[in-house]
């Protein structure tokens, strides 16, 4: 039996590779269109490829998710930043600071007209609100930062072992004419598809 | 420095209080500082042996060659572990939901970072040596 034979012969090989772990509202066909674009620049050769692959698209996936997961915690802190911001305003009734902030979000435009007269008269700006929900949520922030930054060093490392790999099996065909250049239309999807 | 008389209080005291005395709060109790258990390394049941095992005999070329059998089944050793380890970050953060301010939680998934490097590192080691093996027909 050749290796490719016994690559594609092995089917239960697919539970190993084939199911993304999806946090809940992720879109498992995204992935596989990820999967496959990753899959037709690199050109997997074997089932090490196939594995590196994976390991790529996992990478850009996951850093995709955190920066997702970084905005929305920004996010969820707003109307608490905003309700901080204008008790200086409402003093002790934080009900009524914490029902204001909410109509600044609620989409409503009367209430939100509302709250924006009053923030103007306030001098809050949408920057202090950010500054304010980035300071109540620094410590998650940092945490997602920090494994934003190992998937990134984690993907680096990957780019640079397939270069590694590319040139060798270069040297070794004697430099015959490339059918082109994978590592960098690779790192040019990545930067595409890690954008948040 | 504790006097005398302190000293003696606290040996009181330690003698009044000396744990879970019974099998079911022993039993809790050694739970006390389980968070995930990947530092215990992987349990092998049957399924997980059997996913080891047909992916290093995939991986290697020769299923008589011991060295390359060796090898390949590390390295499919450490991708299983991956794969359980990136299961229990979904299973993490899946429990954060609702509670995204919880930054004691997002630390704690944060930290499976570490278990992971260190599965990544065991399985390109592996795969390196077994590559070279395959290719020149010694390892690295």
């Amino acid at each position: 039996m050749t290796k490719r034979e016994r690559v594609s012969a092995a089917d239960p090989l697919d539970d190993l590779f084939r199911k993304p772990m999806l946090w809940e509202g992720e879109s498992e066909e995204s992935y596989l269109n990820l999967l496959a674009m990753v899959e037709s620049e690199m050109s997997p050769a074997n089932l090490f490829d196939k594995i590196r692959v994976h390991d790529f698209a996992d990478k850009i996936w996951q850093e995709r998710r955190l920066k997702r997961t970084q905005a929305a915690l920004i996010g969820s802190a707003r109307v608490e930043s905003l309700a901080g911001l204008l008790s200086a305003r409402f003093g002790d009734n934080l009900e009524e600071a914490v029902e204001t902030a909410q109509d600044y979000y609620s989409g409503n435009p009367e209430r939100m007209r509302r709250t924006r007269k009053l923030l103007v008269e306030m001098a809050i700006t949408s920057e202090q609100i950010e500054a304010n929900a980035l300071h109540l949520r620094s410590a998650g922030i940092q945490a997602l930062d920090r494994m934003i930054t190992y998937k990134e060093t984690a993907r680096n490392a990957l780019m640079k072992g397939h270069e590694k790999r590319q040139r060798k099996a270069k040297k070794a065909k004697g430099n015959s004419p490339s059918t082109g250049n994978a590592p960098e239309r690779v790192i040019r999807l990545a930067r595409q598809v890690s954008r948040p | 420095m504790a006097s005398e008389k302190q000293i003696a209080a606290n040996r009181a005291n330690a003698k009044r209080s000396t744990g879970p005395k019974t099998a079911v709060g022993k039993s809790r109790s050694r739970r006390n500082a389980f968070r995930h258990g990947l530092s215990l390394g992987m349990a092998r049941d049957e399924l997980t042996s059997r996913k080891i095992d047909v992916l290093a005999r995939a991986l290697v070329h020769d299923d008589n060659d011991g060295q390359q059998l060796f090898l390949a089944t590390s390295m499919a050793v450490a991708q299983v572990n991956l794969l359980h380890i990136e299961k229990t970050r979904t299973d993490m953060m899946d429990a954060l939901e609702g509670r995204d301010s919880d930054s004691a939680r997002l630390r704690r998934v944060a930290a499976l970072d570490r278990y992971e490097r260190y599965a990544r590192t065991k399985r390109r080691r592996a795969s390196e040596q077994l590559e070279a093996l395959i290719c020149d027909g010694s390892p690295r």
